[in-house]
């Protein structure tokens, strides 16, 4: 009887809710999808622990030992061994998590907010300021990205800053786009006709009707979107375009690596260090994140969950 | 039908117009960012011309209101002046047609052979859904959607380069450069699989074939996971359609049901999707050419980007931009032509 009594009682959301978790626990795949994410978010956090930094010095820089380009292999001081240029890979590794972390996640916010300034705006309003808006996004999404990206960071000035804000200003349109969809759907339910009724404010409707029911597409896209835009950045830090030479990147380090791709006649593979270890960390990065998006919108999307 | 098929390929024809003046507009833009000796390489067409820069600056109204700048630029742009590559000392123009022929070699084996490869897997995991075959294709989808593809490149080149010694980077070996440089060789289209074939010359032929290996092998890996994935969903959303439980009422072998009715239905929005993967691959594949330096127009970006040779740069991007819209046009336009529903929207 009790139980029962709590089962009718629980609101629909909390429902929706469990429903949701349910699915993402029965999914093997959102469980190493997690275990991934948990594993780099733990790396980021103690970055300061796991390779101290040299006080005084900008931790972002990997210390060098020596100027040989001959990369060396991992040794017990070197787990990771060194690069071209003895820059430590142990070390770039561990912070590269950190910047692959920083630019993610800057890069998906501010997406996310500049697409809900004007994906809002297009999607309430409508009429002349959504074709104008949408036009713009069109244009922008009618390019490949990472030509866009490129052409963005050149203009700015390879760097870091510059890869990030080239990212920014070639992703948001995809989330404008996601918000002004939700919004049309939204706004044309009852409860938002109700609130207009009864006097709300515009801006009232937007945050307190409206929005919170388009944020779980928003929350599946953006958490998809980590892994492409960390994959992007680094392949222009591959390119040559993201920061100076010796900061933590796993792009620059993979890019380090491409003189050192053939070994030796004796061991084909006497470098293999140089390539195979910052590649590894950055694609179980990439993979990791996508796993984990991929399992949100399984069961999150109402369309594909119950078949 | 045919007038309704003729209007709606002219109404969609017009749409390019203001669509193509926009991405020239977020081109320009972005040059904006530049100051006006820097944008001056946009305007030149001989290297020798930077020495007067004052003079480029005063007739292209560089330091002039940015409306008035647009349409001298754009003038030059519709003549086909692109401005000056200082990293390829050419014209921007130019560099593009001479660095195009490799680009749309590698794109004319690894676009068809993704989209192939893509639809059969994406078929194969619908039909077999969530069994173990279903499972290892969508776990091998999420791997190959998350391989860097520069990572990809280098470690199909360490293996197979570095370790066993056979297909190499670059388009040809030494011996058949030096080959197709020499008289002896004539080339018609610059694609070289196919200049070897009309040159009735076979080692050439198999020594371009072996240097397509690597770069092919990565586009697909990289690129085919995502069309794998909407055929199968696609393929699925068929399955469920009642069209097809009538199919199976009237006796028709699964086979036959899966191949003539689920499979062609299914097809349609994996139009869309191999279209504008042929493009993203004729627009060049930075990132893949760069690795196997095969000088395609990618490669020719990548470089210029590296050398801050804004000119080509933008130059390059206008030209994917322009395709892109175009092969949206053309999928567009195929998707009428297979679908009478869309003709009347």
């Amino acid at each position: 009887m009790f139980s029962r009594k709590v089962i009718k009682e629980e609101s629909p959301r909390i429902k929706e809710l469990k429903f949701v978790l349910r699915r993402i626990r029965e999914n093997p795949l959102s469980i190493a999808g997690l275990a991934i994410v948990i594993f780099f978010t733990i790396i980021a956090i103690a970055a300061p622990l796991l390779a101290p930094p040299i006080t005084g010095r900008d931790p972002y820089m990997i210390p060098r030992y020596g100027y040989s380009p001959i990369p060396q292999p991992p040794s017990p001081e070197n787990p990771f061994g060194t690069t071209q240029g003895q820059y430590d890979l142990y070390y770039g590794i561990i912070w590269g998590t950190r910047t692959a972390y920083r630019i993610g996640i800057l890069v998906v916010v501010a997406s996310i907010l500049i697409g809900i300034v004007i994906g809002a705006l297009a999607g309430y309003y409508k009429g002349i300021i959504d074709e104008v808006l949408m036009r713009i996004t069109d244009i922008i999404l009618a390019f490949p990205a990472l030509i866009l990206a490129m052409a963005l960071a050149v203009a700015f000035g390879p760097g870091l800053d510059s890869i990030t804000l080239a990212l920014v200003l070639v992703w948001w349109p995809a989330y404008a786009r996601l918000v002004r969809g939700e919004f049309l759907r939204i706004t044309s339910e009852d409860f938002v006709e109700a609130a207009k009724a009864i006097g709300c404010s515009d801006f009232r409707i937007i945050f307190r009707h409206v929005l919170p029911n388009a944020i779980f597409p928003l929350i599946v896209m953006a958490s998809l979107d980590i892994g492409s835009v960390v994959l992007t950045a680094a392949a222009l830090s591959f390119l040559g375009l993201g920061p100076p030479e010796g900061y933590a990147d796993w792009g620059q380090l993979i890019s380090l690596s491409r003189n050192w791709i053939i070994g030796t006649a004796q061991n084909p593979f006497a470098y293999w260090h140089v390539w195979v270890i910052p590649g590894i960390f950055l694609f179980l990065f990439v993979m990791g994140w996508n796993m984990l998006g991929d399992a949100l919108r399984d069961a999150l999307d109402p369309m594909i969950r119950r078949r | 039908m045919a007038t309704n098929l003729r209007n709606y390929v002219i109404r969609r024809a017009l749409l390019l117009v203001p669509v193509l003046v926009g991405v020239t507009l977020l081109i320009f833009a972005v040059s904006q960012l530049l100051d006006p000796y820097m944008r001056a390489s946009l305007y030149i067409t001989d290297p020798r011309q930077i020495r007067n820069i004052e003079a480029i600056i005063q007739k292209y109204g560089l330091n002039q209101p940015f409306y008035i700048q647009y349409f001298k630029w754009i003038e030059q742009v519709l003549q086909g002046n692109l401005g000056w590559s200082q990293s390829a000392r050419m014209q921007v123009l130019n560099a593009l047609i001479n660095y195009f022929p490799a680009t749309l070699e590698l794109a004319l084996y690894a676009a068809p052979l993704t989209i192939i490869v893509g639809i059969i897997l994406g078929k194969v995991a619908a039909v077999k859904k969530d069994t173990a075959v279903d499972h290892l294709l969508r776990s091998m989808a999420i791997i190959g959607w998350s391989l860097p593809s520069f990572w990809l490149g280098i470690v199909l080149l360490a293996m197979f380069y570095g370790g066993l010694g056979i297909f190499g980077p670059g388009r040809l070996s030494t011996w058949a450069e030096a080959l197709v440089l020499s008289g002896q060789f004539k080339t018609y289209t610059g694609l070289y699989t196919i200049d070897a074939i009309l040159n009735l010359n076979g080692a050439v032929l198999l020594d371009a074939l072996s240097h397509l290996v690597l770069p092919v092998t990565t586009l697909v890996i990289i690129n085919v996971a995502v069309l794998m994935r909407v055929m199968r969903s696609s393929m699925l959303e068929q399955l469920n359609k009642t069209y097809v439980i009538a199919a199976r009422a009237r006796g028709l072998k699964e086979k036959v049901v899966i191949d003539k009715h689920v499979t062609k239905n299914a097809l349609i929005p994996v139009i869309t999707l191999s279209g504008l993967l042929t493009a993203s691959m004729l627009s060049g594949m930075v990132i893949t050419e760069t690795v196997f330096e095969i000088k395609g127009i990618g490669y020719f970006a990548a470089r210029a980007a590296t050398q801050l040779d804004v000119s080509a740069v933008l130059g390059f991007a206008l030209f994917a931009g322009t395709l892109f819209v175009i092969a949206n046009l053309i999928v567009d336009i195929l998707y009428a032509y297979i679908d009478p529903r869309i003709r009347l929207g």
